[in-house]
């Protein structure tokens, strides 16, 4: 019995042992060493060997698409992709990392890019793959680490005004062109017999941060500066008052509600162009109520503050992996995306706007009303900060905004406590 | 003890022999100890000394480039705001839903072991029906029900009762979320009282009854007494349960409204998402030790009587 005991023992010590040794070896050897990858890479006159690509949901074929067509000029290099789940993206870049082994180019959401930088996971970009002032000047922020540029942009995304046309007809209203028209539009759609709601915000759990950090540049602030966050600050209170007022005012849901957009019970909201397609189906397969038609679906550029009306703005980014082994074949691919005639293809193939800004004279956008006005808002945008906490500070911002949006909460002691909580976290890098 | 005369030629070989015997047990025992080692016993150890360094998601690439930082990251996480609202919302969910889950698994299994074997089987599979059901999929039909004119509140309008808006108002959220943990793991306990219940030796409820005994007096004097080592393990895995709050308010509220629905565990998983992976794991640890305590309260209070 002893004898066990003094084993057991023997084995606990030394896996004690075991631990403390690896914990001794811990320790910032150093403090300097960038987070993203080596040193910047060369691009490649042709493409060789084999390119892996992980695309982002629904991107896959337009991919291969393009592909082939690189294959055609490059017959030397072979392109295989794979699709994975945008939720999916920042697990799968992480263990990536973590293993050593990944593909050679990753996509990754607009607001997801800084993550994947801050793991080391992107290789910066070398000179001469990407043209930075063709590029809309949101969308090279939203691949900007803290040392320099880690992704490309691919396409770009926007948000603007959706309103039922046919029920502000009625009421003898015009699109709303202010934040004082969007205001008086809202309360006539909510206090219209029949009505229910105005303007269906988006509620805590859909990440508010997505029309609270436009209405803060709309006031004319922005969420952050070189050295810090920057939410203690006059606009951003504004901006969340703004907020705060649709919900105080009963003009927008604060849980789920029945009232949808097509049954006019929340004739007004903020989304993006995929919108119209999901109407248009709706009305096509007859699941759309009565009297709801296409012209009843208004879409409009943001409403201004007293600065701008600045939209959000998102996109698909592609960057080459830090641990990829051929890196320089990849950039080839990623540039020759870039080119005009590729961009155009892209819009041919999935719709997504191009980020290169000349591709967007193209004739099948013109000719679309929904892109048109996409393009209009495009130059109007914000970008969303490009850090790698910014979804831990979303997340508060989404606590927060919901205090205040109840009531509970002035819309100053909110600047105050985002603020406290947002100089404790920092911007990740 | 022993059997065999102590000679001294023996004695020898036996010890040779049972030196041989506990080689060969390590032997067939290897597989489970060796992968019981690499997939148990490391990612503990790691994940527990994770807790005591700064690893965050700049990290992953050399982990073991990082300092140690002591016990900052409990302080960190016991300071958090959020942290402590789930800590709350958790130990209400558990303690409202551990004995209101286990007293109706109990109340059905006495009603199912009354019951005839062959009707008894089909509510079995019938109460046993939502612990195998994926979660996803119930959220969904629970999510319509609790809908401001759902089923729920419609069954309350028929008695005169105006219903809530259960999920979106911070007062309900909680009981609605525990209501519907409750219906989903009544069925595990069920089936373990019931084993537990058809255990108990027929003749010492037939000799209570010749003495006399009221059905009330032979469940509360015989049944409950014999009953209480299956109560005790349904408590410790119910509450185990109960303490890991995620699957309801990660796919039906998401923390909200107000974190009314926030758990510790959401939290961790929060962390673990925005790469605190230290502080993750130190939240993660907090719950390990809080689950501990409520086991070995159980164990203590249980265990005296039996």
């Amino acid at each position: 019995m002893s004898g066990t005991t003094a084993r057991r023992a023997a084995i606990a010590a030394s896996v004690a042992a075991v631990a403390l040794t690896s914990i001794a070896a811990c320790g910032r050897s150093d403090a300097g060493e960038s987070p993203g990858g080596d040193a910047t890479g060369t691009v490649a006159d042709t493409a060789t060997g084999e390119i892996e690509i992980w695309a982002a949901a629904g991107n896959g074929d337009a991919l291969r698409t393009l592909g082939e067509e690189f294959t055609t000029e490059n017959p030397d290099v072979s392109i295989t992709v794979t699709e994975i789940p945008w939720g999916e993206i920042i697990t799968m870049n992480q263990t990536a990392v973590a293993s050593g082994t990944g593909p050679d180019i990753v996509m990754t959401g607009a607001d997801q890019t800084a993550s994947v930088i801050a793991m080391g996971g992107l290789a910066p970009v070398p000179d001469g793959v990407m043209d930075v002032d063709a590029l809309y000047p949101a969308a090279i922020a939203s691949v900007t680490g803290e040392t320099g540029l880690y992704s490309v942009p691919w396409y770009v995304e926007t948000r603007f005004l959706f309103y039922r046309a046919d029920i502000a007809a009625e009421l003898g209203l015009d699109a709303p062109t202010t934040w004082a028209e969007l205001e008086e539009l809202s309360t006539a759609y909510a206090t219209r017999p029949g009505g229910e709601f105005g303007f269906g915000l988006p509620r805590p759990i859909e990440n508010p941060a997505q029309v609270i950090v436009p209405f803060t540049s709309q006031a004319g602030g922005a969420v952050a500066d070189e050295d810090g966050w920057t939410f203690d600050t006059p606009e951003f209170v504004e901006a969340l008052e703004f907020y705060q007022g649709f919900f105080e005012r009963g003009e927008s849901p604060l849980s789920e509600t029945e009232a949808t957009f097509e049954n006019g019970g929340s004739p007004m909201f903020i989304s993006g162009p995929w919108m119209v397609g999901i109407y248009e189906e709706m009305i096509a397969s007859g699941a759309a109520p009565e009297g709801f038609t296409q012209e009843s679906v208004g879409f409009v550029p943001m409403p201004a503050g007293s600065a701008n009306n600045n939209s959000y703005i998102g996109g698909g980014n592609l960057g080459v992996f830090a641990s990829s082994d051929n890196q320089e074949s990849s950039w080839l691919f990623l540039s020759w995306l870039q080119e005009d005639a590729q961009q155009k293809k892209l819009f041919d193939l999935t719709g997504s706007f191009p980020a290169r800004q000349e591709s967007a004279d193209y004739q099948p956008i013109l000719d679309s009303p929904v892109m048109t006005v996409l393009k209009e808002q495009m130059p109007d945008t914000v970008e969303t900060p490009s850090y790698p906490s910014w979804s831990q500070i979303a997340e508060q911002i989404g606590i927060y905004a919901e205090r205040v949006a109840h009531g509970e909460l002035s819309s100053q002691d909110a600047a105050k406590a985002i603020q406290a909580e947002a100089d404790s976290v920092g911007f990740g890098w | 003890m022993r059997t065999t005369p102590p000679r001294s030629g023996r004695l020898v070989s036996l010890t040779a022999r049972r030196r041989r015997t506990a080689a060969v047990a390590w032997l067939f025992a290897a597989p489970f100890v060796v992968s019981f080692g690499v997939f148990g016993v490391v990612p503990l150890v790691s994940s527990l000394g994770m807790a005591f360094t700064d690893l965050r998601v700049t990290d992953i690439r050399n982990p073991f480039n990082v300092d140690f930082v002591g016990f900052e990251n409990f302080v960190t996480v016991l300071g958090d705001s959020t942290f402590q609202r789930a800590l709350r919302n958790t130990l209400g969910f558990v303690v409202f839903g551990v004995p209101l889950s286990l007293f109706s698994a109990l109340v059905l299994a006495v009603m199912l072991n009354a019951l005839g074997r062959r009707l008894a089987t089909v509510f079995r599979v019938g109460y046993y029906t939502p612990v195998v059901t994926t979660i996803v999929a119930v959220a969904v039909v629970w999510r319509i029900m609790y809908q401001p004119n759902g089923l729920i509140n419609s069954l309350l309008a028929t008695v005169g009762i105006d219903g809530p808006n259960w999920l979106g108002n911070p007062l309900t959220a909680l009981p609605a979320l525990t209501l519907m943990a409750v219906w989903r793991s009544i069925g595990s306990s069920m089936v373990i009282f019931l084993a537990g219940l058809q255990a108990i030796p027929t003749e010492v409820k037939e000799a209570a009854a010749v003495d006399g005994a009221t059905t009330l007096q032979s469940f509360f004097r015989i049944t409950i007494p014999m009953m209480t080592p299956t109560i005790l393990l349904n408590a410790i895995l119910t509450t185990t349960g109960f303490m890991q709050f995620f699957d309801e308010p990660f796919v039906m509220t998401n923390g909200g409204p107000l974190q009314s629905t926030t758990s510790i565990a959401l939290y961790v998983f929060n962390q673990f998402q925005w790469g605190n992976y230290s502080v993750g794991a130190a939240g993660a640890y907090v719950l390990f030790a809080i689950i501990s305590i409520f086991a070995i309260v159980q164990f203590r209070f249980l265990r005296q009587r039996t």
